[in-house]
Parts: structure tokens; sequence; C-alpha cells
């Protein structure tokens, strides 16, 4: 299953990606699997997306799949087929802040 | 190579490197380097200065540290995993309650002054890092936060460590500065530790102004040539210590306020130092709107203003704590940066200033690398 991830503009220069990564997966994955093969194929994101250490989301960001918003989703759980049967990128979003 | 300058700049939106020979007259800028985020310090090693460290933190994506073997043209990402070490600890909030340590960004680094691998960082909340493959790994010297951590609070900027002092002839000496918890010394490389704050005063900020931990040091320099002599910018007091901590007096003397953040020596004369006072805790400007820089040539107490070329009204920027540094030409350069952005040299000492840079975003800290 081919699966799609958006990243915040910071990232995308910081890894050299132009707008957003696709990875093939298999039929059950978390999003844990994700950040786990983003990490190990642009090991510069370690700490960016993720704490270091307790490996949970940075406060400062958000998950969205289409409009099911996953930013509290847990990240070893098995992600429902429903949600990413329909090819819509995986977001990962920065909180607007500051002024 | 001809004979050169970099000024490192880290800002509030990014790095920048400052380039100009030993006239110091015109200058190359180099950046924004890492530009959009908050670069807290960048710094070159002595052993070989073509490495140079960057530090970046943003709420969004956390810590990062760039490493530069090449002079600052190209950089990479190297560790930016800081895990504490030993027994979990507390040090009091803002309230006095006792929180858990957390990592939440390098305030300074400082490469080793024999080793090119090795490299110490100083992060929030306050604790020591040391790494010895030039970054890729971190390991804490823990044993610092066991001197009455309890006890040390955050300023208002976060509770930093700041101040990171090694020497070349014995590497097992290294001397920090902790805001708020005060000045701390090892002779063992870390091992061990013992608080250097006797003959401080905070009358004003701490109850027991007699405590052996929980000053506001702003700053400490030293000479490498007088090893055993410090100075120190405190929150208020500028201060003096002959035998390397152990006993600090106060040497304000004739300054307008003694309230400021950096403070530096001159590299050629031991018993030269500067300071840029602000008029108060509150407001962190120069007093009545002129910024002005001063020099005592004897170690402190007889101060001189130092104002030819610096504006002289309606000022009202401050200059932080890592923002003022020297260069080592025979006629001794001096810069400092402020919060509006400026960037300002002396090429003669101090006698005579002239900007730089005058639209940076707010300066962080300066380090100054020199090429003889």
């Amino acid at each position: 299953m081919m699966i799609r991830i958006h990243l915040p503009a910071y990232i995308q220069r910081l890894a050299g990606i132009e707008h957003e990564v696709q990875l093939d997966m298999s039929d059950k994955f978390s999003l844990q699997d994700l950040f786990d093969w983003l990490e190990n194929n642009y090991p510069m994101l370690k700490g960016t997306i993720r704490e270091n250490g307790t490996a949970e989301l940075r406060p400062y960001l958000r998950l969205f799949l289409g409009d099911e918003d996953l930013s509290d989703f847990p990240l070893k759980e098995v992600l429902p087929v429903k949600l990413i049967a329909d090819g819509k990128p995986l977001r990962i979003v920065a909180a607007i802040s500051g002024g | 190579m001809d004979k050169q300058v970099k000024v490192l700049v880290s800002t509030r939106k990014g790095g920048f490197i400052l380039s100009s020979d030993e006239m110091r007259k015109k200058w190359q800028i180099k950046g924004p380097l890492f530009s959009g985020l908050e670069v807290t310090h960048m710094k070159g090693s002595a052993v070989n200065p073509d490495r140079i460290y960057a530090a970046q933190m943003s709420k969004w994506f956390g810590q990062l540290v760039y490493r530069s073997d090449d002079g600052g043209e190209n950089w990479v990402t190297v560790g930016n995993h800081f895990p504490f070490r030993g027994v979990p600890r507390l040090h009091k909030d803002f309230g006095g309650k006792q929180t858990p340590w957390k990592f939440r960004k390098i305030w300074v680094f400082e490469p080793s002054l024999v080793d090119a691998e090795t490299v110490y960082a100083g992060v929030e909340d306050a604790a020591l890092f040391k790494s010895t493959d030039g970054g890729i790994t971190w390991e804490e010297l823990e044993s610092l936060r066991s001197i009455r951590g309890d006890l040390w609070m955050p300023e208002s900027n976060g509770l930093g460590l700041h101040t990171i002092l090694t020497d070349s002839k014995n590497p097992d000496k290294i001397i920090v500065g902790i805001s708020a918890a005060g000045a701390f010394r090892t002779l063992d490389g870390g091992l061990s530790w013992k608080p250097i704050n006797y003959g401080l005063r905070a009358v004003n900020e701490m109850p027991d102004s007699q405590s052996e931990v929980g000053f506001c040091v702003h700053k400490i320099a030293r000479h490498l040539s007088n090893p055993e002599v410090l100075f120190m910018q405190k929150h208020w007091d500028v201060m003096r210590s002959d035998n390397g901590g152990d006993l600090w007096y106060k040497i304000s003397g004739n300054l307008p306020s003694d309230f400021g953040f950096p403070i530096a020596i001159h590299a050629h004369e031991a018993m030269t130092i500067y300071v840029i006072p602000m008029q108060s805790d509150l407001e962190h400007f120069p007093p009545d709107g002129k910024l002005r820089v001063y020099r005592s040539q004897s170690g402190g107490n007889q101060w001189e203003e130092l104002s030819s070329g610096l504006p002289q009204e309606n000022c009202y920027v401050n200059v932080l704590r890592g923002a003022l540094a020297v260069d080592n030409f025979p006629s001794c350069g001096i810069y400092f940066g402020t919060t509006g952005g400026q960037v300002y040299v002396s090429s003669d000492s101090g006698d005579n200033w002239q900007s730089i840079v005058e639209y940076l975003p707010g300066v962080l800290s300066i380090e100054v690398q020199t090429f003889l």
C-alpha cells in the first residue's frame, strides 16, 4: 500500500525533500511504523517530529489524514483501513504560533 | 591564508558569519544560515578552526545540532539527543515548587582546547554534556546536578548553563556558570563538583543571601594566561576572584550601573576587562539611552566609558550575555551584538567603534575566530 506523508516546510528543507515522501507499507501499520521509516531514511529528522527519549509526538505538531485529526491517535496502534484506503496523505502540520 | 577574522553571529532567526581582514573595516556577510529559526550559539574549535558547531532550537521541531568541517560552508546535522543520567532529580520552578529536570535547549557550546573531537554543551534545564566524537553522541556529566540542584531555580529565560571555561593546561579543570544557580568547578573532569559562590551577594533576590547556590550569574570570563583570576557579571554586581572562584569580591567601582549581562577580557591584557551596563534588571537598556562599553585596565573598580562611534541618544537595545567577544589580532578587536540586530566592532581595544551590520534579527551570541 502506497502511503504519502506531507511534511512541514522546514522539515522538507532539512531533509532535502520536495513537498512529500511516498513509502510502500504492508496492509497493517501504525504511525510509529511511519515515523520509524522516516527517521531511518532521513536520520536528520530524529528528534524533530518525535521527542528524543520518549518518542512521543512533539507538542507543537499535529497529524491529519484527510479530515481526521490523528494527533492523539495512539502511535503504536494499527491505523484503521478506512482511514488509509483512499490515498489521502498523512499531513504533519506545525502549529501556527507566534506573530 | 591571509590574516582574517570571522565573527559567528547567532540570532533569533538564523546564523551569520561576518568576515574581514586585520583592518576590520570592510566586511563580508554570509547568511542567514538555518534561516527562520532561533540559533542560540555557534562556536568554532580552537584545535581545528574549520570545525564549527551551531545550535538551533524551535518549539516545533526541537533541538538541532549542526556541524561544519569546512569553516561554515557546508553543514551536517549531528547528535541532538541529550539524555540526563543518574537518579531523576528535581529543581525549583519559578514558584519555588520542585519540578523534574527536562531538556529544553542548548545554550552554549565549548569545544575542547586540546582535542578536536571533544566538545561540551551547556543546556537548559541546566546540565553539562560532553561529546568525544564531534557531537554525534552526548553524555551528561551528571554529578554537577547533585550540588544542591534542588535549590536551583530558572531566571526569566530559563534555568540555563551558559558559561563553560576549560583549561588547555589542565583539561580536567572546568568552571561553569548557571542562571540561577551560581558558579561551579570540577578538577577531575566532571566526576565531582564544588560550588564556588562564596562572596557573592543577592540581598534583594534571595532570602538567604549566604546560600551556597542560587545566584544569578550572568557570565564568567577568564584569561588563559592567568587562569586563577575570574571575572563575573552577576545579575547585579561585577565581581572578581583571584583564587579560581574560592572567594569573590565586588569590582563595580564607578560603573553607572552594575547590572548587565556579558563580560569579556582583552586578548593580550589579562587585567583589561569589558562590560556593557544596563539600567536595571527591569530596564534592560543602556542608562540614559546611551550605548556605552566600559573598560577597566586595572582588573576592576576603575572604569572608563567607551562611546566613540556608538549611539548616544535614544538607544534602548540590550546586549545579551553571550554577545560580547574579542579577537586575537595584535590590536585587539572587541565585538558585541544587540537585541536590535546591530553588530559593532572596535579594532583598537574599545577606543573607537563602528557598526558592521545594523539590521540583523536580534543577536543572541557572538563568537570570534582569528586567523593569524
